[in-house]
């Protein structure tokens, strides 16, 4: 109902886990730091996971350098070896993301339902797994956006006159993200 | 009741917890009862605002992600082998990358956190299930969008704590 500094809470999110006394509040906020903090980490694979989807598929040839992205003809210009091999590779990321989703969905509710219990000791924890983790887990994820929304395709660098920056360049990796 | 019991069960005992239109509500905090219509409509009013300028701070650090991204990548250096020949021309972007001690990451932190603490807070107010509660969020989230909406790119922000 309202906020309470409280070191007594009955039933946190399962029957019989009773926190009682200081020593199990401090427990039970070390628990809640490490799960925002390894919610943040979720969040930053999902949105690897989601940069891998938005991808341009001929660009595959240039992140992951598997035999089947390259086609042998071409080897040179990197491009993927067939449609097939584009599919095969889309339904992987569409997997993973999906599950990358329901493992940040769990774990998002079960720490919102540990700060519905509208203890400050327990908020704060929270506060501080997001803000170590967004600091840890956000950086790399800027920089994983950065490296894969700003790959080029190579026939577009061939006009080696005209490299046209605000043509090839996208508008800041955030127009990249569909998710 | 005793103070041990009332405590104990501090977040389990919303009496009605289904939507009910009262103007009596804790918001929050023990100290912010409303007690009267007058304050009920003073709290849904700030609620409100609340919501509108949770909006506006969503879109405020995309702003500022963008114009971090944009700054370092404005000067990017262009290499061609000395070849030059048709294959194996591949610029190589050497950008700084996102650099977790610079001053922007930290101002990011920052209002990440405030943003957290934001979203915890009107899903707490939600949570009265009082109608007119709840109808200032949704109504200012509404509103929040509409006034700062249109300079997004991106509609699915991955940091909303529940989608």
């Amino acid at each position: 109902m309202w906020f309470y500094w409280t070191t007594k809470t009955k039933h946190l999110l399962f029957k019989g886990v009773d926190i009682n006394g200081t020593t199990a509040t401090f427990e039970a906020c070390v628990v809640l730091f490490l799960a925002t903090f390894i919610l943040e980490g979720g969040k930053c694979i999902m949105l690897y996971w989601n940069t891998r989807l938005a991808q341009h598929p001929l660009t595959y040839g240039q992140t992951d350098h598997k035999h089947q992205d390259r086609n042998p003809l071409f080897n040179s210009l990197m491009i993927p070896s067939s449609l097939e091999h584009i599919k095969r590779r889309r339904a992987k990321y569409h997997i993973f993301s999906c599950l990358s989703h329901i493992f940040n969905l769990i774990l998002g509710y079960l720490v919102m339902l540990a700060v519905m219990r509208y203890s400050i000791w327990m908020l704060v924890a929270v506060l501080l797994g997001s803000m170590v983790g967004y600091f840890i887990f956000g950086a790399l994820g800027h920089n994983v956006q950065l490296k894969y929304t700003s790959l080029l395709m190579v026939k577009e660098t061939m006009d080696i006159g005209h490299i046209n920056h605000s043509h090839e360049y996208p508008d800041g990796p955030s127009s990249e993200n569909r998710f | 009741m005793p103070k041990d019991a009332r405590v104990a069960s501090a977040g389990l005992s919303n009496k009605r917890m289904f939507f009910h239109t009262g103007v009596s509500e804790y918001i929050l905090f023990e100290q912010l009862l409303t007690s009267s219509a007058g304050e009920m409509v003073g709290a849904c009013v700030a609620i409100f605002f609340l919501a509108v300028l949770y909006e506006g701070l969503k879109v405020m650090r995309e702003q500022l992600l963008k114009s971090a991204f944009s700054s370092s990548m404005k000067y990017r250096e262009v290499t061609i082998s000395s070849q030059t020949s048709q294959d194996n021309i591949i610029i190589d972007p050497k950008s700084n990358g996102f650099r977790m001690l610079s001053s922007s990451h930290f101002i990011q932190t920052a209002l990440h956190v405030v943003q957290v603490f934001v979203s915890y807070c009107l899903m707490l107010v939600f949570m009265t299930y009082n109608v007119w509660l709840c109808l200032a969020v949704i109504l200012g989230a509404g509103a929040g969008y509409f006034l700062f909406g249109w300079k997004r790119a991106v509609v699915v922000d991955v940091n909303e704590h529940c989608h």
